[in-house]
């Protein structure tokens, strides 16, 4: 556990896990996985690309050796980074690569649920939408599931199932996609919704004049 | 001045607990002031015990520094076995001469090494930034040992200073004029030398502190926006260097009675290092310790005036303060 | 990369030097502790290439001093024979690295002629060789307690890091206590306060021992800030995800970082520390006669006389200034290397 819930309950695959010792959290580490927001400060930047994707499969003694480098270069090609970058230094990477190899490492141990906190905030607009086509890829690929943490409502709206709405430390709201933003029930819902409907029509407003 | 008062009693607690660790190395040792004795064979050993329980060289170590720490408040600081007298009073000329000696040598380094190094700062890479790095270099190199023996070298080949002590004889024959020359004339080796052994680290750090801040994103809009040269620098790069270099200071000032001992033995001028070397060698514990327990009290407050200057100075830190 | 160059540089002369300090009874032309009762305070031998006749020599040579009949302590060269520098010569009986004895020298010249490289002191013993084995000691003596130091310091100041909160806070205390004391005179008392009968290499251990306790506290405090940062960096939280052990964060992503520090710090006290050893010598508080040492070598500079006639005493200077510079340059340039890479 990197941190202890305060209160409420955490439930997996059936199980409350929020209290859990030392050998369900061992258990479960494999299964959920996390990729932070801040891609430079979550990869180490004196390691190497292949360094950085095999660390996990190291930790928990899954393979070794040149079985951990093969491995390793597979991720690569899945992300979509080249693998003859496996030597580089993560600092050399730009931000789009950096969260690639921070996907990356995150499947490695073939989890079946991914915390993507924030993952594509901090990205220029193309990349977001390289990355995110990626992670639907992966998705498919790997029957996946993701809890997604966004501020950017219309990312939400596009690829959600289900949506929860935090406002100061607490969830005000959840349900399914046409729900939440279709007939929002919460003050804060409403208004984030609200602030999403004011852009969009001003930029189709943009795009139907400037296009005549 | 909560800060103020918090920081006191942080230094007072520093000063027990150096005093203890004082006692504790002092306590490492197993030969004690009265081995010398014991190798005269005319003295005989019960005779050497009654001594050394007459000053109580025999009770265990916490009554010994406990006795140490009233003796203290009383403002005797123990007894010197040596010269049979309290060794505050023996402390105390000898820490005036040092703090002359040391006090003149700091202020010269400082006033020479804060335009040096910001000169050099200014100007990195050039030929005098160049120069000046190698001769601090040399300096460092050549230690304070080898430059007190080269400048007593010259002093003495010249025949133009006086060498050794801190006055000649038939001193208080001279007028005040007089006087003052002497002391003048005898004070340039020592002083010189321990000037020139502070000068390059001092300069180094100078430079160091004023090119990191030179290179910060607000010192060049501030160029962009045309602020002269000049302004630039005592404006805005001093004031900003001036959080670590008070924290030097603060070092300097700390060092004041210890850092002369090698020049004051050699030189021979009659300031703390030559009575600590001397004590050491007969073992004198108390004035040892006396003069260890001195030099922490400066070091402790001179740190102590850094913190409370950069308190004064910073406002960054003075909001620190507020918000606790 | 200029900075690698000057790494390099810097490293081979100091290489360089520590080879010939280590290899002090080849290099040196004669035995340390050998007394030459004829010549005592006798000036350096002269190099000579052009031989009185005006002939250029390739090899050079040496006259040998003789004592002028009227002075004291003043030597002239007899002109009568010329003594070629001779290479890999036999001479006096030595021990490599004290361990295999040898008679090769480095170079000498054909008896009766001594070449005294840096002039003899009182005693006519060659001062050239007392440097270079009394090197030995000193350079020793600074590297070994440069080792303690770092030991201790990164060992509790890793340990204050990583772990963190009461144990960060009373190993902090502990180092302010460490570095508020005045560690010269702290040296000093205590050295002066251990018995006077010890043997040369208990002094010389219980010297080092000293010397390095007491510097433990600068280096912990980098260490445990360097730890510090690291501990919470997000990679390590990340690896810690991934079920990583304390071992394993340690030794994979949080001490690779304080390489860089450690060697500068190394580069910076093996000088500091050659010269309290050297400082205490000086006073006598070291390692006594006949064993050489830079600082006792030195002290016969306190005597009047002989600081202002006999230049050459001052030897053992240069070379403790040229290990110092030398240490410096390695200490600059990796520092330089480790602000161009951390930017």
């Amino acid at each position: 556990m990197l941190e202890r819930p305060d209160s409420g309950e955490i439930w997996f695959e059936g199980q409350s896990i929020s209290l859990g010792n030392s050998l369900q959290v061992a258990g479960l580490r494999p299964k959920i996985q996390l990729v932070f927001q801040d891609s430079a400060g979550a990869l180490n930047p004196r390691f190497s690309a292949a360094e950085i994707i095999a660390e996990p499969l190291e930790i928990q003694r899954r393979e070794t050796g040149a079985r951990l480098r093969e491995r390793a270069l597979e991720l690569m090609e899945e992300v979509g980074l080249p693998p003859d970058w496996a030597n580089r230094r993560s600092l050399e990477f730009s931000g789009g690569q950096r969260q690639r190899l921070a996907i990356a490492r995150a499947i490695a141990l073939k989890p079946a649920f991914l915390i993507l906190d924030e993952s594509l905030s901090g990205l220029d607009l193309s990349t977001q939408a390289q990355i995110l086509n990626l992670l639907l890829d992966l998705q498919s690929a790997h029957s996946l599931t993701y809890l997604l943490i966004s501020h950017d409502l219309t990312l939400v709206g596009q690829i959600a199932d289900f949506v929860a709405v935090m406002h100061q430390g607490r969830i005000v709201e959840c349900g399914s996609r046409q729900q939440v933003l279709g007939s929002p029930q919460h003050a804060h819902t409403r208004k984030l919704v609200e602030s999403v409907r004011v852009v969009e029509s001003a930029f189709r407003a943009a795009q139907g004049g400037g296009g005549r | 001045m909560k800060y103020l008062f918090r920081r006191t009693v942080h230094g007072i607690l520093l000063l027990i607990g150096a005093s203890i660790l004082c006692f504790l190395f002092s306590d490492l040792a197993p030969g004690s002031f009265f081995d010398e004795m014991k190798l005269n064979p005319q003295i005989s050993s019960s005779t050497i015990a009654a001594l050394r329980a007459q000053y109580g060289l025999d009770r265990p170590l916490p009554v010994r520094y406990g006795s140490w720490v009233r003796s203290a408040f009383r403002g005797e600081f123990g007894y010197s076995f040596a010269y049979n007298t309290s060794v505050r009073s023996l402390l105390v000329l000898r820490v005036r001469n040092t703090l002359f000696l040391t006090s003149l040598a700091t202020i010269l380094a400082w006033l020479i090494a804060v335009p040096l190094g910001v000169w050099m700062a200014s100007h990195p890479g050039k030929w005098v930034d160049r120069i000046c790095m190698g001769a601090t270099s040399l300096l460092i190199s050549l230690s304070e040992l080898v430059l007190v023996l080269g400048l007593l070298y010259f002093a003495v080949r010249t025949h133009a200073l006086p060498v050794g002590g801190m006055a000649s004889t038939g001193f208080d024959r001279l007028s005040v004029l007089a006087k003052v020359w002497d002391l003048t004339a005898h004070l340039i080796v020592p002083a010189a030398a321990l000037t020139l052994a502070s000068l390059p680290i001092l300069v180094r750090h100078v430079r160091a502190c004023l090119v990191e801040i030179l290179g910060t994103p607000f010192i060049e809009s501030a160029r962009a926006h045309g602020v002269g040269r000049a302004r630039l620098l005592f404006r805005h790069a001093l004031p900003a260097a001036a959080n670590p270099l008070i924290s030097l200071f603060g070092l300097s000032l700390g060092g004041l009675l210890s850092g002369s001992l090698l020049v004051e033995v050699i030189t021979g001028w009659p300031g703390l290092g030559p009575l600590l070397l001397e004590s050491s060698m007969s073992r004198d514990l108390y004035v040892v310790v006396g003069i260890v327990m001195a030099s922490t009290v400066f070091m402790i407050c001179g740190n102590l005036l850094a913190d409370v200057m950069l308190v004064a100075v910073d406002p960054r830190l003075r909001a620190d303060l507020r918000a606790e | 990369m200029m900075a690698r160059h000057k790494i390099l540089a810097a490293v081979v002369l100091l290489v360089t030097l520590h080879l010939a300090i280590l290899f002090a009874g080849f290099v040196a032309p004669a035995d340390p502790v050998v007394q030459n009762r004829d010549f005592p305070f006798a000036p350096p031998t002269r190099l000579h290439f052009v031989d009185l006749r005006g002939h250029l020599h390739l090899r050079p040579f040496v006259y040998q001093w003789t004592p002028r009949p009227d002075a004291f302590n003043e030597y002239e060269e007899s002109r009568d024979r010329e003594y070629p520098l001779q290479f890999f010569v036999s001479g006096a009986a030595y021990r490599v690295a004290g361990l295999v004895p040898s008679r090769v020298h480095l170079f000498g010249v054909d008896a009766p002629a001594q070449i005294f490289l840096a002039g003899t002191d009182s005693y006519g013993r060659d001062q050239f060789s007392r440097i270079l084995s009394g090197g030995q000691i000193s350079v020793a003596a600074g590297i070994l307690a440069t080792l303690i130091s770092l030991v201790l310091g990164t060992l509790i100041g890793g340990v204050a890091g990583f772990w963190g909160k009461w144990i960060d806070e009373s190993a902090m205390r502990f180092a302010e206590l460490f570095m508020v004391l005045p560690w010269l005179y702290v040296l000093f008392g205590v050295r002066a306060f251990l018995p006077l009968h010890l043997s040369s290499v208990q002094t010389f251990l219980l010297l080092i021992a000293v010397i390095g306790t007491i510097g433990w506290a600068r280096p912990a405090r980098l260490i445990r800030g360097i730890v510090l940062s690291a501990k919470n960096q997000n990679y390590v939280a990340a690896s810690r995800g991934f079920g990583a052990s304390n071992v394993y964060l340690l030794r994979r992503h949080v001490l690779p970082q304080t390489y860089g520090v450690l060697l500068t710090q190394a580069a910076l006290l093996v000088p500091q520390y050659v010269l309290a050893e050297v400082t205490l010598s000086f006073f006598g508080l070291g390692l006594s006669e006949p064993t050489p040492s830079w600082g006792g070598l030195l002290a016969t500079l306190q005597q009047y006389n002989v600081l202002v006639s006999y230049w050459w005493m001052f030897a053992p200077a240069v070379a403790l200034a040229v290990v110092s510079l030398g240490y410096l340059s390695v200490a600059n340039a990796f520092h330089e290397r480790l602000q161009s890479s951390s930017s």
